[in-house]
């Protein structure tokens, strides 16, 4: 399927993240992006929209990216769809823990559309 | 256990890239590890595994390929381990397999060996600047030059800046609240993280300076402290400049300027001493007199140095070498103290609190009177009845805290003294413990300093002189260890503190032939015990020169018996030669409040501290006796104990004479009880103390003086004095 038919959620508390990864995933010829602003929202836009891909921030107030996480996975008419994790290098330790509660996989802050996209086809090849 | 092996042995990951495969195996070993417990073959295998898949999701591993083929390996062993454990294999055959893995490792089955591998957390919680700046610390991100991107990141950056001012504020009053710690946290990864992307350096490189301060916070291993605060909202400070060059168009060069270099260093600095823990950090007195210029730093060392081997304070130690005076000492303690209690707290002249506690208990008398004056007491009104519990009840509160507020449990000092006999212990080749009771009494904050340094000395004195060297122990049938024993109690009005060892116990005979030597007493003078223990006291018994650590008993002890006597307080010796010395520091509570039982005797009311008695009771005719040369004797339950009658001590006439009418108290003192007989009990009340003035101050058997509900005054009786007066009576 080719990334411009998938639905992809981009949630993250800030604005100017989401825009910067609004853009590489445009350059990476991504249509459809919604924006969360946190895991709740997120979680509202799940349960109105179907949603190929989620790319979440780890840090955000209220319900941190791993609790999101955790929900997704948990909640049956959504627990299958691809999870890409945002970290920092400084919290990548972390994601071991995100590892255990099944995330798809992970993307350190700063990136690059080639890494991305090198990202997107381990997850979505599965 | 057996699904739990086969599925991971099955092969349930697609290969090293599948993380959610890996995430399923981890936890798998997770549940085959909560089934196995902590021991057994298997249990080497899993951390193995953990730390391969680790290494492989981190992206760490320098041969992936090597690594997939150990973990499928591993998880393909799992099954034939599993077998040894259950008796059905070979337990080599586990080893050789290890052995046999590629890029094997040393530390294979040994997870006490791979704790410092395990440590997730320690990542990049130190903050390294040289690796900042030299190394390429992101991989190659192209140029987002995007004018409107810069823009929403400069309106956005300086919002989230305004709530980290207003969250740092809340933190300095509530310097541990996470959620605050959080919210500031969260802005600095943020700024971070897209300045990482649209390549602002400096912003990037300061936020995410910050961003790690915080983050040690938000694990609870820095606390928030004024500094902190001041690094973090200096941090914000410079951010804000760095967001307002970039709106004016002047951002983005790509050196780091002197301002932005400077903190970083600072910050650096900073991290290099976190006071691990949530104390704040407090300066040492050496700290503070090098700042006021009465020490250079060298100095400043040396007397740490001795101070530290002597276990004695820096002050001390510093005005000992002539290096400062005391006034200066004292102003450095002063200014430390200050820093303290500067945290959450107010500083209070003492005097006022004396005089709030005074007024206190003058208003719990005076409610007293006003609830029980017989007319008053006429007025059966409910509201008045009701009004005035209430009013009883906050009396007492504010009595309470009132007391509370001078008080400090002697804990601290005592815990001094564990180091302090540990290094000189050390120092003398003796071998000493240290052991200690009732380090929960609670004492008057002024007295607590006070009392260190008599304590300090006569501590120093068990162990220099009291305390034997091993092997004289060991010869005269002791244990080669020394106990060196410090009690505190409040009795009555007092805070007894007694240091007690072990040890060789005082010579009379030697302090007798010392005194007349030094000319203190004539060779005719005659002595009871006591007195010459006392002789130690005296100024003259122990001379300068012999003040060192092989000197006889009595280094300092008259300056220990001055600071005693300062405070009020009075010193006893008691020691069995051969045996051990005891030494009795009776101190004055000031003011304190005690549990006191009121007792009837005869006309008046007197009051014994609770504390005292172990019971009280009423016997039959027949448990009394009169035993020749033993005066009178009661038996409660099968144990005979003298009969003290109070009545006789304060010479009043009681109502009833005979033991088995009146009311029994149990008392102990040293190894025998005693049983006090008075004429009835009539409550229990908690009584403020009251000295009774200098004039009866050292009345025998009475330890101070309270006011009762209808303002009556009542003594309160010292058990301890009374046994000895009836001891002496008997004698």
């Amino acid at each position: 399927m080719a990334y411009k038919d998938l639905t992809v959620l981009i949630v993250d508390d800030f604005l100017t993240m989401r825009r910067i990864v609004r853009k590489i995933l445009r350059d990476l010829n991504f249509e459809d992006i919604i924006e969360a602003e946190d895991g709740s929202a997120a979680l509202d836009v799940l349960k109105r929209t179907r949603v190929d891909l989620i790319v979440s921030d780890w840090n955000m107030p209220r319900m941190t990216g791993l609790e999101l996480l955790k929900e997704v996975r948990s909640t049956d008419s959504i627990k299958d769809i691809p999870f890409l994790m945002v970290t920092a290098e400084s919290q990548k330790e972390n994601i071991v823990e995100a590892v255990k509660a099944r995330v798809s996989n992970y993307i350190v802050k700063p990136f690059t559309a080639a890494i991305l996209e090198e990202k997107l086809a381990k997850i979505l090849a599965r | 256990m057996e699904t739990i092996v086969n599925r991971l042995a099955s092969g349930v990951i697609d290969g090293p890239d599948d993380l959610m495969g890996i995430g399923e195996c981890l936890n798998l070993l997770d549940d085959l590890e909560g089934q196995i417990g902590q021991a057994g073959p298997l249990v080497g295998i899993i951390e193995r595994a953990r730390l391969v898949f680790k290494r492989l999701i981190l992206e760490e591993s320098s041969d992936p390929s090597a690594d997939w083929l150990e973990v499928q390996k591993l998880l393909g062993s799992l099954g034939t381990a599993d077998a040894v454990e259950s008796g059905e294999g070979e337990s080599t055959q586990i080893k050789t397999e290890s052995a046999a893995r590629p890029g094997g490792d040393e530390d294979f089955l040994e997870p006490a060996s791979m704790a410092s591998d395990n440590d997730w957390g320690s990542g990049e919680s130190a903050l390294d600047l040289e690796s900042l700046f030299h190394e390429e610390s992101s991989p190659k991100v192209e140029e987002m030059q995007d004018p409107e991107l810069l823009r929403d990141f400069i309106d956005e950056a300086k919002e989230h800046l305004s709530t980290i001012e207003l969250n740092m504020l809340g933190l300095e009053t509530n310097p541990k609240d996470i959620e605050a710690i959080n919210a500031v946290f969260r802005p600095f990864h943020s700024i971070k993280g897209v300045a990482g992307f649209i390549n602002l350096t400096e912003i990037h490189h300061l936020s995410h300076e910050v961003e790690n301060l915080l983050d040690l916070a938000r694990s609870g291993k820095l606390a928030i402290t004024d500094s902190v605060i001041d690094i973090v909202l200096g941090g914000t400070d410079i951010l804000k400049g760095l967001l307002e060059e970039l709106e004016k168009g002047e951002g983005g060069r790509k050196e780091t300027s002197p301002v932005v270099m400077s903190f970083l260093e600072k910050v650096k600095n900073f991290s290099g001493d976190p006071s691990v823990g949530s104390e704040t950090p407090v300066r040492k007195v050496g700290e503070i007199l090098v700042e006021h210029g009465v020490l250079e730093d060298e100095a400043a060392d040396d007397i740490a140095e001795k101070g530290r081997s002597e276990g004695r304070k820096f002050g001390e130690a510093a005005i000992d070498k002539g290096a400062a005076s005391p006034r200066e000492v004292s102003k450095a303690l002063r200014e430390q103290r200050h820093a303290i209690e500067n945290a959450a707290s107010v500083r209070v002249d003492t005097r006022k609190l004396d005089n709030l506690v005074d007024m206190v208990g003058e208003l719990v008398i005076a409610q007293s009177m006003v609830l029980q004056n017989p007319d008053i007491m006429r007025i059966k009104d409910q509201k008045l009845q009701k009004d005035s519990v209430q009013l009883s009840r906050i009396t007492a509160e504010l009595q309470r805290i009132s007391m509370s507020m001078r008080m400090v449990p002697i804990k601290s000092t005592f815990q001094k003294m564990i180091r302090l006999v540990r290094d000189l212990s050390k120092k003398s080749g003796k071998e000493i413990v240290l052991k200690m009771k009732g380090e929960e009494t609670e004492i008057d904050r002024n007295m607590v300093e006070e009392i260190y340094e008599p304590l300090v000395h006569m501590i120093r004195n068990s162990v220099d002189h009291g305390i034997e060297m091993p092997e004289e122990r060991t010869r005269v049938g002791k244990d080669p260890t020394g106990t060196i024993f410090i009690c505190a109690e409040q009795k009555g009005g007092n805070i007894v503190i007694d240091i007690e060892d072990d040890g060789r116990g005082l010579d009379a005979k030697k302090i007798r032939d010392k005194a007349i030597e030094r000319g203190i007493i004539s060779a005719p003078d005659q002595l009871d015990e006591k007195a010459t223990f006392d002789l130690i006291f005296h100024p003259g018994f122990s001379t300068k020169d012999k003040v060192t650590e092989v000197s006889g008993r009595g280094v300092g002890m008259d300056v220990v018996k001055k600071s005693v006597e300062r405070l009020r307080g009075k010193m006893e010796i008691s020691s069995k030669f051969g045996k051990g010395s005891s030494f009795h520091m009776k101190l004055p509570l000031t003011m304190a409040i005690i549990d006191g039982m009121i007792i009837q005797i005869g006309a008046e009311r007197y009051i014994v501290p609770t504390i005292a008695l172990k019971e009280s009771l009423r016997l039959s005719k027949e448990a009394y006796f009169t035993v020749q040369g033993r005066g009178e004797l009661v038996k409660v339950r099968d144990s005979l104990m003298p009969l003290v009658r109070l009545h006789s001590y304060f010479h009043e006439e009681p109502k009833f004479r005979n033991p088995w009418e009146a009311l029994l108290m149990v008392v102990t003192e040293g190894q025998n009880s005693y049983c006090l007989l008075a004429d009835e009990i009539i409550g229990r009340q908690e009584v403020v103390i009251k000295s009774l003035g200098d004039m009866f101050q050292q009345l025998p058997g009475i330890s101070g003086g309270a006011i009762l509900g209808d303002g009556k005054i009542a003594l309160i009786i010292d058990v301890k004095g009374i046994i000895s007066l009836y001891e002496e009576s008997t004698r």
